[in-house]
């Protein structure tokens, strides 16, 4: 296929700026006379970093035609504007756009002057695309062979609405530089975390987390890159717990993975929100499913005991204990597991029993009560009773003859 | 590009360049007219400004525009062949030369500062200043290490716009420099915009760094956050001695810019309002120290000379006898260049086309091919320079070499191969133009330093010979009372008639600067005049 020239000259310019941007080139006069050669006619000393709000959540699900769809209408609608009022549009990454135009230089006035030009373009966009972006400016500099240095400051600008939120124009020179005192967070929030994940409290912690981030957005001047290794953290930390308690690893590093790589890429506070639930609920339902596997073997266990301890004084605290599980707890999933409650289980297992020995032709009701657990013989007739429908006296037919 | 808004391209050119030096992207604050050097200024006030603006585009070819200190104040006939613009620019009666006098002055709307270039309107960035810089390491390199800094250690101090110079020419010339700030920020700026290489820690991370660098013979420029006067210090106690030693802080302001050594440049207003004494007591200890570490240097061998920023003054006001047993840069390193009429030769494309200003430059190496001098310049310029505002370029040719190139520029507009005119300028700081005793005529030979007819008969012969805006001003560089300096600037329209005024002004103009040295009694500008074919009636008598 043979290009005509107009797009070859336009995928030119494309690598030249890029060149630029990234301060690839190293002679001066070849910047000017590429620019020249390319018609780069535009005397641009400032550079923009645009890139889409909430990016992960709006391309969460979509195949990679649609996020390509994305990128092209705002690059589209960028390149429209850039025709009108003279400037250049670079795509430089997923969700981030490079735009370099001419800003004056005298001061407060051009301050003002570039945010609207930056308000401007994010209202087009927003008109055209129907989504929100934010928009990072750089300094001017005069000199061409600087213009990287105005990008990098745009690229640092635009990292600061991670807590304004999304539909911002931030300038360089009004942000102050990133706190990075580790100390702003508590340790405390570890251990309550683990609590709620053992609990399976997924509410609870993700409650938890969300105010951990409300209270993160107050220090404005975060450094986003802190917050997130801080959850890099917790989530390890939770990923640990539940590990503990014999969760499946193989999921549970498939949530870690996932967790780690979506926090690096999200670019506000409430992406973070949103990921970290997602998470904690991932967390917590792979908890909850291996504790619900090993509590059948528990209740299986807890039956065993009875059967081989019925004769004995046991109690629920008893039967929880040897299952080691909370007795609260116990006695919840062993009535669902057995669909009776543990006393009325027991009772049953006593009874049939007392059945058997009585079939068998055991003769002394008493005897029989004390040999299936029961101290007081009458209790013990008032339960065979209710339960069987005859007292212990009249149940064997072949006794029945001698009273 | 080729829009004449002017009725000829002089009156155009000279706009152009007006506007030019107010160009944001030159300009230091376009909305107070202020060009660079403090308060540098274009013109007296924006009325002005308007006004030069309005009689620049209805100036007819023979008629002259007279402006005092900036503000335009006459236009009379005269001729096509004599200047459209003459200036005189704050200039005093030498008993009244002094700051107050001149605040009060100015204060009345009376007069203006220009510096050099702002007020004859040439002034083209900080191209001048590396060119300068790069041209008095080079003359160091020839004088004292056969030509090339490799293998040599420079330790100097300020990365300021003037200092800023000092780690890119060192490195051009192949050495390694160790450069001290006692910013923070100023260092780290240099880095960003690859006036240093490297940032150091630590005076020993710098040591480091340079001492691979020496052992590798690479060139490589250290830059270090640090008082000059505690890092040269440090440095003696180490017995490191470098092959030269300069500096380029702001002593030349000393009170208002200059670091005392223990002060974070952020304390220094408080300490400045709560009490001012002390702050000067701290200021002359650190100099003082400053300067008997430069001395230490210069005692145990190394090459020490000042950059123009007046510590020896400074030094010697807080009590340093001997601050003045070194050179400054000028004498030492410049003045053999001046004595041949080499100076900061300058020109400008008004079509504001890069390509204009490399093709010039291809003219000029072909012009004078064996320059190897002059062709690695060219090199290093093109690389290392792009171009803010007008496109312009700086090279430092001597009385024979300008008329050539010169007329050769001419011709290059006259076949159309450049987009439009060039204009032809120079800074003040040239052989026959400036008589400042602090830098460019300390220490002459006969005693002249403080003799100021030249520069006068330099701008009075430039506009007999037909430059194109001639100009004479005082207080430039080294401020008021100190200098009295000229400027010229000629277009190069292409025309023939210009080409006979481009012809008698480009060697008039060095000439006077040859004449001024040998008058002096230096033997180089003395041979000139007797080979050169010049007249100089009580040299030709003796």
């Amino acid at each position: 296929m043979i290009m005509n020239d107009e797009r070859l000259f336009l995928y030119a310019r494309r690598g030249f700026l890029q060149d630029l941007l990234f301060n690839n080139i190293t002679n001066a006069r070849d910047i000017l006379s590429l620019k020249k050669l390319l018609g780069l006619d535009v005397k641009f000393n400032t550079v923009f970093v645009l890139t889409i709000d909430n990016n992960y959540s709006l391309t969460l699900n979509k195949s990679e035609l649609k996020k390509q769809e994305l990128r092209l209408n705002v690059m589209t609608a960028l390149e429209k504007m850039a025709e009108e009022v003279g400037m250049y549009v670079l795509n430089i990454s997923e969700d981030l756009f490079a735009i370099l135009l001419r800003t004056e230089q005298a001061g407060i006035l051009d301050l003002r002057k570039s945010i609207k030009i930056a308000q401007i373009i994010i209202k087009h966009v927003q008109k055209a695309v129907g989504i929100n972006v934010s928009i990072g400016i750089g300094r001017p500099y005069r000199d061409i062979q600087n213009i990287h240095l105005s990008y990098k400051e745009a690229l640092s600008a635009c990292s600061r609405k991670f807590f304004s939120g999304g539909g911002q124009v931030i300038h360089v020179s009004q942000i102050v530089p990133y706190q990075e005192d580790l100390e702003v967070f508590s340790d405390e929030m570890g251990s309550e975390l683990t609590i709620n994940i053992l609990s399976c409290n997924a509410e609870a912690a993700v409650k938890l987390l969300e105010e951990f981030l409300t209270q993160s957005e107050k220090l404005e001047n975060l450094n986003p890159l802190l917050l997130k290794t801080k959850l890099i953290e917790l989530t390890t930390l939770m990923i640990k717990v539940a590990l503990e308690t014999g969760a499946g690893s193989q999921r549970l590093s498939e949530i870690s993975g996932e967790t780690v790589r979506l926090l690096m890429q999200s670019d506000t506070v409430h992406e973070l929100a949103v990921i970290i639930r997602k998470t904690i609920a991932g967390i917590t339902q792979e908890v909850s499913a291996t504790r619900k596997k090993r509590n059948l073997s528990s209740f299986e266990n807890a039956i065993k005991f009875i059967h081989e301890n019925y004769c004995r004084q046991i109690t629920l605290e008893d039967a929880a204990s040897y299952v080691y599980l909370n007795v609260f707890y116990f006695s919840h999933g062993f009535k669902s597991f057995t669909g009776l409650s543990f006393i009325d289980y027991l009772t049953r297992v006593r009874i049939e029993e007392a059945k058997k020995m009585l079939l068998a032709g055991e003769t002394s009701i008493s005897s029989v009560a004390k040999k299936v657990g029961y101290l007081n013989t009458n209790y013990f007739g008032r339960l065979f009773k209710s339960i069987v429908g005859v007292p212990p006296s009249k149940f064997n037919p072949g006794n029945g003859a001698g009273e | 590009m080729n829009n004449l808004r002017c009725k000829g391209w002089q009156q155009e050119g000279l706009l152009r360049l007006l506007e030019n030096c107010l160009d944001p992207d030159i300009a230091k604050s376009p909305s107070e007219l202020i060009v660079y050097g403090g308060t540098g200024k274009a013109a007296r006030d924006h009325a002005s400004l308007q006004v030069i603006k309005e009689c620049l585009l209805g100036l007819e070819d023979n008629e002259t525009l007279l402006i005092q200190s900036g503000k335009p104040v006459g236009i009379f006939e005269s001729s096509r062949e004599t200047p459209r613009v003459l200036m005189s620019g704050t200039m005093l009666v030498p008993h009244w030369c002094t700051w107050e006098t001149y605040y009060e002055l100015a204060k009345k709307n009376l007069t203006t500062y220009g510096q050099s270039t702002a007020a004859s309107w040439s002034y083209i960035g900080t191209q001048g200043i590396m060119q300068g810089t790069w041209e008095t390491f080079k003359q160091v390199a020839l004088e004292h290490f056969k030509g090339s800094l490799e293998g040599k250690l420079i330790l100097t101090s300020g990365l300021g716009v003037m200092g800023g110079a000092q780690p890119v020419a060192v490195t051009a010339h192949g050495g390694v420099v160790i450069v001290a700030d006692a910013s923070r920020n100023v260092v780290k700026r240099s880095l960003m915009t690859n006036f240093i290489d490297i940032m150091a820690g630590s005076l020993e991370e710098a040591l480091e760094y340079a001492q691979a660098a020496l052992g590798r013979k690479e060139p490589l420029s250290v830059g270090m956050t640090g008082n000059a006067a505690d890092v040269y210090e440090a440095l003696l106690h180490k017995h490191v001695i470098p092959d030269v030693v300069t500096d380029q802080t702001p002593a030349h302001d000393l009170y208002g810019s200059y670091i005392p050594a223990g002060i974070k440049p952020e304390e220094i207003n408080q300490i400045k309002a709560d009490n001012p004494e002390y702050y000067k007591q701290l200021l002359d200890k650190t100099i003082l120290r400053h300067m008997k570490a430069i001395l230490d240097f210069k005692n145990k061998g190394s090459v020490v000379f000042e950059y123009g920023n007046n510590i020896r003054g400074a030094a010697q006001k807080a009590g340093f006898a001997k601050a003045f047993s070194y050179p400054n840069f000028i004498s030492k390193y410049l003045r053999p260049l001046f004595c041949e009429g080499r100076g900061p030769f300058r020109w400008v494309a008004l079509s504001g086309d890069p390509e204009d200003i490399y093709l010039t430059d291809e003219m000029l190496l072909s012009l004078f091919p064996a320059d190897s001098h002059l062709r690695e310049w060219i090199q290093f310029v093109q690389k290392r320079f792009t171009f803010h505002g007008l496109p312009a370029r700086v090279a430092w040719l001597n009385f024979a070499e300008r008329p050539l190139f010169g007329q050769a520029i001419n011709e290059l507009v006259k076949k159309g191969e450049l987009k439009a005119p060039a204009a032809i300028t120079r800074a003040h700081m040239d052989a026959g133009s400036v008589a400042s005793p602090y830098l460019e005529t300390e220490n002459m030979k006969d005693g002249s330093d403080a003799i100021a007819d030249w520069p006068v008969l330099n701008a009075l012969l430039n506009a007999s010979c037909g430059a194109d805006l001639v100009g004479l001003y005082q207080g430039g560089g080294v401020g008021m009372g100190n200098s009295i300096h000229s400027g010229m600037t000629i277009i190069a329209d292409g025309e023939d008639l210009t080409l006979e005024r481009i012809k008698r002004v480009l060697r008039a103009d060095p000439g006077i600067g040859v004449i001024r040295y040998a008058d002096a009694g230096y033997s180089g500008a003395k041979k000139i005049v007797q080979t050169g074919g010049f007249r100089a009636p009580m040299l030709e008598r003796n």
